[in-house]
Protein backbone atom coordinates (compact mmCIF):
# COMPACT_ATOMS: atom_id res chain seq x y z
CA UNK A 1 0.00 0.00 0.00
CA UNK A 2 1.53 3.43 -0.92
CA UNK A 3 2.74 5.31 2.62
CA UNK A 4 0.64 8.52 1.31
CA UNK A 5 -2.25 6.88 1.83
CA UNK A 6 -1.32 5.03 5.31
CA UNK A 7 -0.35 8.64 6.61
CA UNK A 8 -3.11 10.13 5.72
CA UNK A 9 -5.36 8.10 6.79
CA UNK A 10 -3.48 7.26 9.71
CA UNK A 11 -3.88 3.36 9.14
CA UNK A 12 -1.81 2.38 11.93
CA UNK A 13 -3.47 4.43 14.45
CA UNK A 14 -6.92 2.82 13.61
CA UNK A 15 -5.08 -0.27 12.99
CA UNK A 16 -4.47 -0.45 16.31
CA UNK A 17 -7.36 0.81 18.08
CA UNK A 18 -9.58 -1.31 16.15
CA UNK A 19 -7.89 -4.42 17.02
CA UNK A 20 -7.44 -3.02 20.69
CA UNK A 21 -10.71 -2.86 21.05
CA UNK A 22 -12.01 -6.03 19.55
CA UNK A 23 -9.05 -7.93 22.34
CA UNK A 24 -10.14 -8.45 26.10
CA UNK A 25 -7.89 -6.07 27.74
CA UNK A 26 -4.44 -5.21 26.25
CA UNK A 27 -1.67 -2.64 26.26
CA UNK A 28 -3.11 -0.02 24.25
CA UNK A 29 -1.97 2.70 25.82
CA UNK A 30 1.80 1.32 25.36
CA UNK A 31 1.23 0.65 21.71
CA UNK A 32 -0.04 4.62 21.19
CA UNK A 33 2.99 5.78 22.68
CA UNK A 34 5.15 4.18 20.18
CA UNK A 35 3.26 4.17 17.30
CA UNK A 36 4.45 6.98 15.03
CA UNK A 37 8.30 5.56 15.97
CA UNK A 38 7.22 2.50 14.60
CA UNK A 39 5.59 3.93 11.92
CA UNK A 40 8.70 6.26 11.07
CA UNK A 41 10.93 2.75 10.89
CA UNK A 42 9.27 0.83 9.08
CA UNK A 43 7.82 3.26 6.10
CA UNK A 44 10.38 5.94 6.20
CA UNK A 45 13.72 4.79 7.72
CA UNK A 46 14.62 0.69 7.47
CA UNK A 47 15.37 -1.08 4.92
CA UNK A 48 12.77 -3.64 5.59
CA UNK A 49 10.31 -5.12 3.34
CA UNK A 50 7.98 -7.86 2.75
CA UNK A 51 10.46 -9.38 0.07
CA UNK A 52 13.58 -8.78 2.40
CA UNK A 53 12.37 -9.70 5.32
CA UNK A 54 13.87 -13.11 6.14
CA UNK A 55 17.18 -11.89 4.69
CA UNK A 56 20.35 -11.92 6.17
CA UNK A 57 21.15 -7.79 5.04
CA UNK A 58 17.86 -6.65 6.53
CA UNK A 59 17.38 -4.01 9.17
CA UNK A 60 16.13 -4.66 11.70
CA UNK A 61 13.30 -3.19 14.24
CA UNK A 62 13.61 -4.39 17.81
CA UNK A 63 10.85 -3.65 20.27
CA UNK A 64 11.88 -4.13 23.77
CA UNK A 65 9.09 -2.69 25.22
CA UNK A 66 7.18 -5.92 23.73
CA UNK A 67 3.97 -4.52 25.23
CA UNK A 68 3.40 -2.49 22.44
CA UNK A 69 3.09 -5.22 20.27
CA UNK A 70 0.43 -4.50 18.86
CA UNK A 71 2.06 -1.08 17.20
CA UNK A 72 4.57 -3.16 15.26
CA UNK A 73 1.84 -5.90 14.39
CA UNK A 74 -0.14 -2.67 12.70
CA UNK A 75 3.28 -1.69 10.53
CA UNK A 76 3.97 -5.50 9.12
CA UNK A 77 0.41 -5.69 8.42
CA UNK A 78 0.46 -2.70 6.85
CA UNK A 79 4.01 -3.42 5.00
CA UNK A 80 2.49 -6.45 3.92
CA UNK A 81 4.72 -8.86 5.84
CA UNK A 82 2.04 -10.17 7.70
CA UNK A 83 -1.58 -10.61 6.24
CA UNK A 84 -5.07 -9.18 7.63
CA UNK A 85 -5.95 -12.02 8.44
CA UNK A 86 -3.40 -13.11 10.72
CA UNK A 87 -3.41 -9.48 11.90
CA UNK A 88 -6.87 -9.69 13.12
CA UNK A 89 -6.30 -12.26 15.15
CA UNK A 90 -4.57 -10.35 17.13
CA UNK A 91 -5.42 -11.61 21.08
CA UNK A 92 -7.88 -13.70 20.23
CA UNK A 93 -8.47 -17.18 21.10
CA UNK A 94 -6.88 -19.35 19.47
CA UNK A 95 -5.17 -16.23 17.58
CA UNK A 96 -1.57 -15.69 15.76
CA UNK A 97 -0.48 -12.58 17.68
CA UNK A 98 -0.22 -12.87 21.43
CA UNK A 99 -0.31 -9.34 23.69
CA UNK A 100 3.75 -9.66 23.81
CA UNK A 101 6.31 -10.36 20.98
CA UNK A 102 6.75 -13.97 20.29
CA UNK A 103 9.75 -14.97 17.67
CA UNK A 104 7.65 -18.28 17.48
CA UNK A 105 4.55 -16.51 16.33
CA UNK A 106 5.37 -15.23 12.85
CA UNK A 107 7.67 -13.63 10.60
CA UNK A 108 8.78 -10.55 10.60
CA UNK A 109 9.57 -10.16 14.81
CA UNK A 110 12.98 -10.37 15.57
CA UNK A 111 12.69 -11.51 19.18
CA UNK A 112 10.68 -12.12 21.93
CA UNK A 113 10.17 -9.33 24.19
CA UNK A 114 8.05 -7.77 26.91
CA UNK A 115 8.74 -10.48 29.64
CA UNK A 116 10.12 -8.51 32.40
CA UNK A 117 12.04 -6.15 29.76
CA UNK A 118 15.94 -5.25 29.07
CA UNK A 119 16.36 -7.82 26.32
CA UNK A 120 16.43 -6.01 23.36
CA UNK A 121 19.67 -3.97 23.46
CA UNK A 122 21.54 -7.42 24.08
CA UNK A 123 19.89 -9.28 21.20
CA UNK A 124 20.66 -6.27 19.03
CA UNK A 125 24.38 -6.82 19.97
CA UNK A 126 24.01 -10.57 19.12
CA UNK A 127 22.88 -9.72 15.86
CA UNK A 128 25.36 -6.27 15.46
CA UNK A 129 28.12 -9.11 15.75
CA UNK A 130 26.88 -11.59 13.86
CA UNK A 131 26.04 -9.13 11.16
CA UNK A 132 30.04 -7.94 11.55
CA UNK A 133 31.12 -11.76 10.98
CA UNK A 134 29.18 -11.83 7.57
CA UNK A 135 30.34 -8.05 6.43
CA UNK A 136 26.65 -7.25 6.76
CA UNK A 137 26.05 -3.45 7.37
CA UNK A 138 22.64 -2.71 8.65
CA UNK A 139 21.41 -0.63 10.79
CA UNK A 140 19.44 -2.09 13.88
CA UNK A 141 16.66 0.02 15.85
CA UNK A 142 15.92 -1.10 19.30
CA UNK A 143 12.82 0.79 20.78
CA UNK A 144 12.90 0.58 24.81
CA UNK A 145 10.21 2.25 27.16
CA UNK A 146 11.42 4.95 29.93
CA UNK A 147 10.53 2.22 32.82
CA UNK A 148 12.35 0.15 31.26
CA UNK A 149 15.49 1.85 31.66
CA UNK A 150 14.77 0.55 35.15
CA UNK A 151 15.90 -3.00 34.44
CA UNK A 152 19.50 -3.61 35.31
CA UNK A 153 20.44 -5.79 31.78
CA UNK A 154 19.59 -2.92 30.44
CA UNK A 155 23.08 -1.18 31.84
CA UNK A 156 24.54 -4.42 31.12
CA UNK A 157 23.89 -3.66 27.55
CA UNK A 158 24.47 -0.19 26.99
CA UNK A 159 28.07 -0.69 28.56
CA UNK A 160 29.07 -3.10 26.49
CA UNK A 161 27.26 -1.18 23.28
CA UNK A 162 30.27 1.47 23.86
CA UNK A 163 33.02 -0.89 24.53
CA UNK A 164 32.26 -3.03 20.88
CA UNK A 165 31.63 0.41 19.46
CA UNK A 166 28.34 -1.52 17.93
CA UNK A 167 27.66 2.27 16.08
CA UNK A 168 24.96 0.39 13.79
CA UNK A 169 22.72 0.02 16.55
CA UNK A 170 20.30 2.80 17.37
CA UNK A 171 18.44 3.17 21.24
CA UNK A 172 14.75 4.85 20.68
CA UNK A 173 13.38 5.54 23.94
CA UNK A 174 10.02 5.62 24.20
CA UNK A 175 9.54 8.42 26.98
CA UNK A 176 5.95 9.17 28.08
CA UNK A 177 6.62 8.95 31.65
CA UNK A 178 4.52 6.40 32.65
CA UNK A 179 4.78 2.85 33.72
CA UNK A 180 2.22 0.09 34.45
CA UNK A 181 1.88 1.60 38.30
CA UNK A 182 2.36 5.13 38.00
CA UNK A 183 4.01 8.30 36.38
CA UNK A 184 8.02 7.11 36.09
CA UNK A 185 9.15 10.14 37.73
CA UNK A 186 7.29 8.65 40.93
CA UNK A 187 9.74 5.90 41.09
CA UNK A 188 13.08 6.66 39.61
CA UNK A 189 13.35 10.25 38.06
CA UNK A 190 15.61 9.52 34.72
CA UNK A 191 15.59 13.59 33.94
CA UNK A 192 18.94 14.04 34.11
CA UNK A 193 20.09 11.01 32.19
CA UNK A 194 20.78 12.66 28.79
CA UNK A 195 24.20 13.31 29.88
CA UNK A 196 24.63 10.03 31.39
CA UNK A 197 23.87 8.72 27.72
CA UNK A 198 26.25 10.80 26.58
CA UNK A 199 29.26 10.14 28.70
CA UNK A 200 28.53 6.73 28.14
CA UNK A 201 29.53 7.48 24.51
CA UNK A 202 26.12 7.96 22.66
CA UNK A 203 25.35 10.67 20.17
CA UNK A 204 22.25 11.55 22.15
CA UNK A 205 19.44 13.61 20.18
CA UNK A 206 16.10 14.49 21.40
CA UNK A 207 12.84 14.36 18.85
CA UNK A 208 8.93 14.50 19.11
CA UNK A 209 7.79 10.69 19.13
CA UNK A 210 4.66 11.63 17.62
CA UNK A 211 6.20 13.64 14.38
CA UNK A 212 7.17 10.82 11.73
CA UNK A 213 8.41 13.55 9.71
CA UNK A 214 11.09 14.41 12.33
CA UNK A 215 11.78 11.12 13.80
CA UNK A 216 12.37 10.03 10.37
CA UNK A 217 14.29 13.16 9.61
CA UNK A 218 16.18 12.04 13.19
CA UNK A 219 17.13 8.52 12.60
CA UNK A 220 18.44 9.29 9.20
CA UNK A 221 21.14 10.95 10.06
CA UNK A 222 24.41 9.20 10.00
CA UNK A 223 26.48 9.28 13.66
CA UNK A 224 30.14 7.51 14.03
CA UNK A 225 28.62 6.73 17.59
CA UNK A 226 25.65 4.25 18.28
CA UNK A 227 22.34 6.65 18.73
CA UNK A 228 20.30 7.20 21.55
CA UNK A 229 17.35 9.21 20.63
CA UNK A 230 14.95 10.32 23.18
CA UNK A 231 11.62 10.62 21.79
CA UNK A 232 9.18 12.30 24.10
CA UNK A 233 5.80 10.69 23.51
CA UNK A 234 2.64 10.45 25.74
CA UNK A 235 1.25 7.17 26.59
CA UNK A 236 -2.66 6.61 25.61
CA UNK A 237 -1.69 9.26 22.59
CA UNK A 238 -5.43 9.39 20.82
CA UNK A 239 -7.02 7.84 23.39
CA UNK A 240 -10.56 9.32 24.80
CA UNK A 241 -8.99 11.62 27.72
CA UNK A 242 -9.23 9.78 30.88
CA UNK A 243 -6.68 7.18 29.14
CA UNK A 244 -4.36 9.89 27.65
CA UNK A 245 -0.92 10.52 29.43
CA UNK A 246 -2.31 8.30 32.26
CA UNK A 247 -1.52 4.56 33.58
CA UNK A 248 -4.88 4.18 33.08
CA UNK A 249 -4.01 3.43 29.21
CA UNK A 250 -1.59 1.01 30.52
CA UNK A 251 -4.08 -2.40 30.15
CA UNK A 252 -7.25 -1.50 28.92
CA UNK A 253 -10.67 -2.67 27.42
CA UNK A 254 -12.12 0.34 25.48
CA UNK A 255 -15.83 0.28 25.35
CA UNK A 256 -17.74 1.38 22.04
CA UNK A 257 -18.46 4.27 22.98
CA UNK A 258 -14.92 4.90 23.58
CA UNK A 259 -13.70 3.06 20.53
CA UNK A 260 -15.67 5.78 18.30
CA UNK A 261 -14.82 8.71 19.47
CA UNK A 262 -10.51 7.72 19.62
CA UNK A 263 -11.72 6.98 15.91
CA UNK A 264 -13.61 10.43 15.94
CA UNK A 265 -10.59 11.79 17.44
CA UNK A 266 -8.15 10.89 14.85
CA UNK A 267 -10.47 12.17 11.80
CA UNK A 268 -9.97 15.65 13.39
CA UNK A 269 -13.85 15.45 13.81
CA UNK B 1 38.18 -30.76 32.33
CA UNK B 2 38.03 -26.84 31.43
CA UNK B 3 41.26 -27.63 29.63
CA UNK B 4 39.65 -30.10 27.86
CA UNK B 5 36.34 -28.35 26.62
CA UNK B 6 38.32 -25.25 25.67
CA UNK B 7 40.72 -27.30 23.32
CA UNK B 8 38.48 -28.89 22.14
CA UNK B 9 36.70 -26.04 21.04
CA UNK B 10 39.32 -24.94 19.29
CA UNK B 11 40.01 -27.87 16.93
CA UNK B 12 36.00 -27.69 16.21
CA UNK B 13 36.13 -23.80 15.66
CA UNK B 14 39.04 -24.23 13.24
CA UNK B 15 36.42 -26.52 10.82
CA UNK B 16 33.17 -24.57 11.87
CA UNK B 17 32.88 -20.63 11.55
CA UNK B 18 29.92 -19.85 12.94
CA UNK B 19 31.39 -21.09 16.44
CA UNK B 20 32.35 -18.28 18.80
CA UNK B 21 33.19 -17.73 22.50
CA UNK B 22 31.23 -15.45 24.54
CA UNK B 23 32.58 -14.79 28.21
CA UNK B 24 31.30 -12.69 30.96
CA UNK B 25 35.20 -12.29 32.28
CA UNK B 26 35.48 -15.95 32.89
CA UNK B 27 38.05 -18.47 31.27
CA UNK B 28 41.29 -16.33 31.99
CA UNK B 29 43.97 -18.91 30.91
CA UNK B 30 41.94 -21.71 30.06
CA UNK B 31 40.79 -19.83 26.83
CA UNK B 32 43.59 -17.98 25.72
CA UNK B 33 44.01 -20.37 23.42
CA UNK B 34 40.94 -19.87 21.52
CA UNK B 35 41.17 -16.17 22.04
CA UNK B 36 44.48 -16.08 20.44
CA UNK B 37 42.89 -18.44 17.43
CA UNK B 38 40.33 -16.50 16.88
CA UNK B 39 40.44 -12.84 17.74
CA UNK B 40 37.24 -12.34 15.74
CA UNK B 41 35.05 -15.01 17.25
CA UNK B 42 36.06 -14.17 21.09
CA UNK B 43 33.88 -11.65 23.17
CA UNK B 44 34.47 -10.86 26.74
CA UNK B 45 31.38 -8.78 27.34
CA UNK B 46 32.35 -7.53 31.32
CA UNK B 47 30.65 -8.84 34.18
CA UNK B 48 27.29 -8.87 32.35
CA UNK B 49 25.97 -12.31 32.47
CA UNK B 50 22.49 -11.65 31.57
CA UNK B 51 23.57 -9.75 28.37
CA UNK B 52 25.67 -12.73 27.48
CA UNK B 53 23.25 -14.38 27.13
CA UNK B 54 20.69 -12.50 24.99
CA UNK B 55 23.95 -11.60 22.78
CA UNK B 56 24.71 -15.09 22.23
CA UNK B 57 21.09 -15.50 21.22
CA UNK B 58 21.31 -12.85 18.77
CA UNK B 59 24.11 -14.39 17.13
CA UNK B 60 22.54 -17.71 17.05
CA UNK B 61 19.37 -16.32 15.57
CA UNK B 62 21.93 -14.59 12.76
CA UNK B 63 23.16 -18.17 12.20
CA UNK B 64 26.06 -18.24 14.20
CA UNK B 65 27.09 -20.72 17.27
CA UNK B 66 28.07 -19.01 20.16
CA UNK B 67 29.49 -20.99 23.42
CA UNK B 68 29.37 -19.26 26.41
CA UNK B 69 30.80 -20.14 29.66
CA UNK B 70 30.78 -18.72 33.16
CA UNK B 71 30.38 -20.19 36.97
CA UNK B 72 27.07 -22.24 37.10
CA UNK B 73 25.03 -20.01 39.25
CA UNK B 74 26.36 -16.98 37.27
CA UNK B 75 25.15 -18.34 34.62
CA UNK B 76 22.13 -20.37 34.77
CA UNK B 77 20.77 -19.29 38.00
CA UNK B 78 21.02 -15.56 37.51
CA UNK B 79 19.99 -15.60 33.69
CA UNK B 80 17.13 -18.18 33.88
CA UNK B 81 14.30 -15.57 31.86
CA UNK B 82 17.23 -14.90 29.50
CA UNK B 83 17.71 -18.08 28.86
CA UNK B 84 14.25 -19.28 29.12
CA UNK B 85 12.73 -16.66 26.65
CA UNK B 86 16.00 -15.91 24.44
CA UNK B 87 17.40 -19.80 24.04
CA UNK B 88 14.80 -22.74 25.13
CA UNK B 89 11.86 -21.25 23.66
CA UNK B 90 12.56 -19.89 19.94
CA UNK B 91 15.48 -23.34 20.00
CA UNK B 92 18.49 -20.73 19.46
CA UNK B 93 21.70 -22.84 18.68
CA UNK B 94 23.70 -21.15 22.16
CA UNK B 95 25.91 -23.77 23.72
CA UNK B 96 26.00 -22.85 27.89
CA UNK B 97 28.98 -24.27 29.74
CA UNK B 98 28.45 -23.99 33.39
CA UNK B 99 31.68 -24.79 35.27
CA UNK B 100 31.82 -25.65 38.93
CA UNK B 101 29.09 -28.12 39.02
CA UNK B 102 28.28 -29.39 42.88
CA UNK B 103 30.92 -28.38 45.36
CA UNK B 104 33.76 -27.48 42.74
CA UNK B 105 34.27 -24.41 44.26
CA UNK B 106 34.63 -25.27 47.68
CA UNK B 107 36.41 -22.62 49.48
CA UNK B 108 34.84 -20.04 47.25
CA UNK B 109 31.61 -20.54 49.41
CA UNK B 110 27.64 -21.39 48.76
CA UNK B 111 27.22 -18.31 46.44
CA UNK B 112 29.76 -20.48 43.77
CA UNK B 113 28.47 -24.07 44.33
CA UNK B 114 26.50 -25.82 40.98
CA UNK B 115 23.85 -27.55 42.64
CA UNK B 116 20.64 -27.04 41.66
CA UNK B 117 21.05 -26.36 38.05
CA UNK B 118 20.26 -29.89 36.77
CA UNK B 119 16.80 -29.50 38.02
CA UNK B 120 16.23 -25.73 36.53
CA UNK B 121 17.26 -26.19 33.34
CA UNK B 122 15.81 -30.14 33.15
CA UNK B 123 12.47 -28.27 33.90
CA UNK B 124 13.02 -26.09 30.53
CA UNK B 125 11.67 -27.36 27.13
CA UNK B 126 13.96 -27.83 24.29
CA UNK B 127 17.14 -27.47 26.03
CA UNK B 128 19.35 -30.54 25.97
CA UNK B 129 21.42 -31.49 29.20
CA UNK B 130 24.91 -32.93 29.50
CA UNK B 131 27.00 -34.13 32.44
CA UNK B 132 30.27 -35.47 31.89
CA UNK B 133 31.89 -37.62 34.22
CA UNK B 134 35.77 -37.76 32.70
CA UNK B 135 38.07 -35.83 30.06
CA UNK B 136 36.81 -38.27 27.57
CA UNK B 137 33.01 -37.65 27.72
CA UNK B 138 34.10 -33.74 28.62
CA UNK B 139 35.69 -34.50 24.75
CA UNK B 140 33.37 -36.51 22.93
CA UNK B 141 30.19 -34.27 24.42
CA UNK B 142 31.82 -31.26 23.32
CA UNK B 143 32.08 -32.66 19.83
CA UNK B 144 28.94 -34.51 19.55
CA UNK B 145 26.81 -31.07 21.01
CA UNK B 146 28.75 -29.10 18.08
CA UNK B 147 27.47 -31.11 15.15
CA UNK B 148 23.62 -30.25 16.56
CA UNK B 149 21.75 -26.80 16.37
CA UNK B 150 20.09 -27.54 19.51
CA UNK B 151 20.10 -25.73 22.52
CA UNK B 152 22.54 -26.57 24.91
CA UNK B 153 23.50 -26.69 28.66
CA UNK B 154 27.16 -28.52 29.96
CA UNK B 155 27.31 -28.60 33.38
CA UNK B 156 31.35 -29.45 33.71
CA UNK B 157 33.46 -30.10 36.96
CA UNK B 158 37.16 -28.62 37.31
CA UNK B 159 38.49 -32.12 38.25
CA UNK B 160 41.06 -34.29 36.24
CA UNK B 161 39.64 -37.92 37.21
CA UNK B 162 41.48 -40.41 35.26
CA UNK B 163 38.68 -41.99 32.16
CA UNK B 164 36.39 -44.37 33.08
CA UNK B 165 34.27 -44.34 30.15
CA UNK B 166 35.92 -46.74 27.73
CA UNK B 167 32.58 -46.91 24.76
CA UNK B 168 34.08 -45.56 21.56
CA UNK B 169 30.87 -44.85 20.27
CA UNK B 170 29.08 -42.49 22.75
CA UNK B 171 25.92 -41.68 21.75
CA UNK B 172 24.68 -38.19 23.05
CA UNK B 173 20.92 -39.20 24.98
CA UNK B 174 22.86 -42.43 25.33
CA UNK B 175 23.82 -43.59 28.90
CA UNK B 176 27.27 -45.64 28.80
CA UNK B 177 27.84 -48.53 30.61
CA UNK B 178 31.11 -48.33 32.88
CA UNK B 179 31.22 -51.47 34.77
CA UNK B 180 28.37 -54.15 33.50
CA UNK B 181 26.99 -56.37 36.59
CA UNK B 182 23.91 -57.64 37.97
CA UNK B 183 21.57 -56.82 41.32
CA UNK B 184 22.58 -53.54 42.05
CA UNK B 185 22.59 -50.68 39.72
CA UNK B 186 24.88 -47.38 40.51
CA UNK B 187 23.57 -44.71 37.93
CA UNK B 188 26.14 -41.52 38.45
CA UNK B 189 26.50 -38.19 36.63
CA UNK B 190 29.05 -35.97 36.40
CA UNK B 191 31.65 -36.01 39.88
CA UNK B 192 29.86 -38.64 41.24
CA UNK B 193 30.68 -41.43 38.49
CA UNK B 194 34.15 -42.15 39.27
CA UNK B 195 32.62 -42.14 42.72
CA UNK B 196 30.39 -44.65 41.94
CA UNK B 197 32.98 -46.83 40.22
CA UNK B 198 35.61 -46.44 42.58
CA UNK B 199 32.76 -48.32 45.46
CA UNK B 200 31.61 -50.81 42.88
CA UNK B 201 34.90 -51.87 42.21
CA UNK B 202 35.64 -51.97 46.21
CA UNK B 203 32.27 -54.53 46.00
CA UNK B 204 33.67 -56.91 43.96
CA UNK B 205 35.82 -57.99 47.03
CA UNK B 206 32.63 -58.45 48.44
CA UNK B 207 31.22 -60.78 45.72
CA UNK B 208 28.79 -57.69 44.53
CA UNK B 209 29.26 -56.46 41.03
CA UNK B 210 26.97 -53.24 40.79
CA UNK B 211 26.87 -52.02 36.92
CA UNK B 212 27.81 -48.79 36.95
CA UNK B 213 26.33 -46.22 34.30
CA UNK B 214 27.68 -43.15 33.59
CA UNK B 215 24.34 -41.07 33.01
CA UNK B 216 26.29 -38.29 30.87
CA UNK B 217 23.13 -36.65 28.63
CA UNK B 218 20.29 -36.16 31.55
CA UNK B 219 17.56 -34.63 28.83
CA UNK B 220 16.59 -36.30 26.86
CA UNK B 221 17.20 -39.05 29.51
CA UNK B 222 17.86 -42.82 28.51
CA UNK B 223 14.69 -44.37 29.87
CA UNK B 224 15.21 -47.07 28.09
CA UNK B 225 18.37 -47.98 29.81
CA UNK B 226 16.33 -47.32 32.86
CA UNK B 227 13.85 -49.65 32.37
CA UNK B 228 16.73 -52.11 30.84
CA UNK B 229 18.16 -52.44 33.81
CA UNK B 230 15.24 -53.39 35.95
CA UNK B 231 15.51 -56.88 34.28
CA UNK B 232 18.72 -58.21 36.03
CA UNK B 233 18.78 -55.28 39.26
CA UNK B 234 16.29 -54.90 41.89
CA UNK B 235 18.52 -52.44 43.88
CA UNK B 236 19.30 -48.75 42.65
CA UNK B 237 21.40 -46.32 43.84
CA UNK B 238 21.54 -42.72 42.03
CA UNK B 239 24.64 -40.78 42.47
CA UNK B 240 24.96 -36.50 41.85
CA UNK B 241 26.45 -34.02 43.22
CA UNK B 242 23.49 -31.84 43.20
CA UNK B 243 20.22 -31.45 45.55
CA UNK B 244 17.96 -34.81 45.32
CA UNK B 245 15.33 -32.63 44.65
CA UNK B 246 14.95 -32.51 40.04
CA UNK B 247 18.11 -33.95 39.52
CA UNK B 248 19.24 -37.34 38.29
CA UNK B 249 17.95 -39.46 41.25
CA UNK B 250 14.06 -37.81 40.11
CA UNK B 251 14.34 -38.08 36.34
CA UNK B 252 15.02 -42.20 37.51
CA UNK B 253 12.44 -42.27 40.05
CA UNK B 254 9.75 -40.56 37.53
CA UNK B 255 10.30 -43.15 35.37
CA UNK B 256 10.54 -46.37 37.34
CA UNK B 257 7.31 -44.94 39.26
CA UNK B 258 5.83 -44.71 35.83
CA UNK B 259 6.82 -48.05 34.41
CA UNK B 260 5.32 -49.57 37.77
CA UNK B 261 8.92 -51.07 38.54
CA UNK B 262 9.02 -52.51 42.10
CA UNK B 263 12.52 -51.50 42.44
CA UNK B 264 14.41 -50.00 45.54
CA UNK B 265 15.72 -46.74 44.62
CA UNK B 266 17.94 -44.52 46.85
CA UNK B 267 18.82 -41.20 45.60
CA UNK B 268 22.54 -40.09 46.99
CA UNK B 269 22.85 -36.24 46.52
CA UNK B 270 22.77 -33.54 48.52
CA UNK B 271 19.51 -33.14 50.47
CA UNK B 272 17.25 -30.23 50.71
CA UNK B 273 19.51 -27.41 52.42
CA UNK B 274 22.06 -24.78 51.52
CA UNK B 275 25.40 -25.65 52.38
CA UNK B 276 27.29 -23.27 54.36
CA UNK B 277 30.41 -24.88 55.02
CA UNK B 278 33.85 -23.14 54.77
CA UNK B 279 36.93 -25.77 53.09
CA UNK B 280 37.85 -27.49 50.27
CA UNK B 281 35.75 -29.54 48.07
CA UNK B 282 36.85 -32.90 49.66
CA UNK B 283 36.27 -31.56 53.15
CA UNK B 284 32.64 -30.56 52.24
CA UNK B 285 32.03 -33.57 49.89
CA UNK B 286 33.15 -35.68 53.17
CA UNK B 287 30.36 -33.96 55.06
CA UNK B 288 27.65 -34.66 52.13
CA UNK B 289 28.54 -38.16 52.59
CA UNK B 290 29.36 -37.20 48.66
CA UNK B 291 33.43 -39.13 48.96
CA UNK B 292 34.07 -42.66 48.90
CA UNK B 293 33.64 -43.18 52.31
CA UNK B 294 30.50 -41.15 52.70
CA UNK B 295 28.57 -43.35 50.30
CA UNK B 296 29.80 -46.53 51.43
CA UNK B 297 27.77 -45.33 54.58
CA UNK B 298 24.49 -44.10 52.65
CA UNK B 299 24.04 -47.20 50.57
CA UNK B 300 25.06 -49.71 53.69
CA UNK B 301 25.70 -52.88 51.21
Amino acid sequence: MNYNIIKSKHLVRKAILTAAYKAVETHVGSALSCAEIMEALYFKVAKIDKDNSQSDSRERIILSKGHGALAQYACLMLKGIISKEVFDTYDLDGGLLPAHLDHNAINGIEASTGMSLGHGIGLAEGFALANRLKNIKARIFVIIGDGELQEGSIWEALNSIEALNLNEITIILDKNGMQASAETKEIVDISNLNNVFKQMGFSVEIVNGHDVDAIAKTLNWTSDKPRFIIANTIKGHGLPKPFVNSVKSHYVKLTAEQYQDALKAMEGK
Amino acid sequence: MRVVFAETLVELAKKDERICFITPDMGYSIIDNFQNTFPNRFFNLGIAEQNVITVAAGMALAGFKPYVYSVIPFIVHRCLEQIRVNIAYPKTDVKIVGIGSGFEYGSAGTTHYGIEDISIIRSLPNMDLYAPGDMYEMAEITKLTAQNNHPTYIRIGRHNHPNMNTDKTIKLGKASIINKGKDVAFIATGNMVHVAKDYADKLKQKGLYPTVISMHTIKPFDAECILELTKRHNLFFTFEEHTIVGGLGSAVAEVLAENGKDIKLKRIGINDEFPHLVGNSPFIRHHYKLDLEGVIELCGI
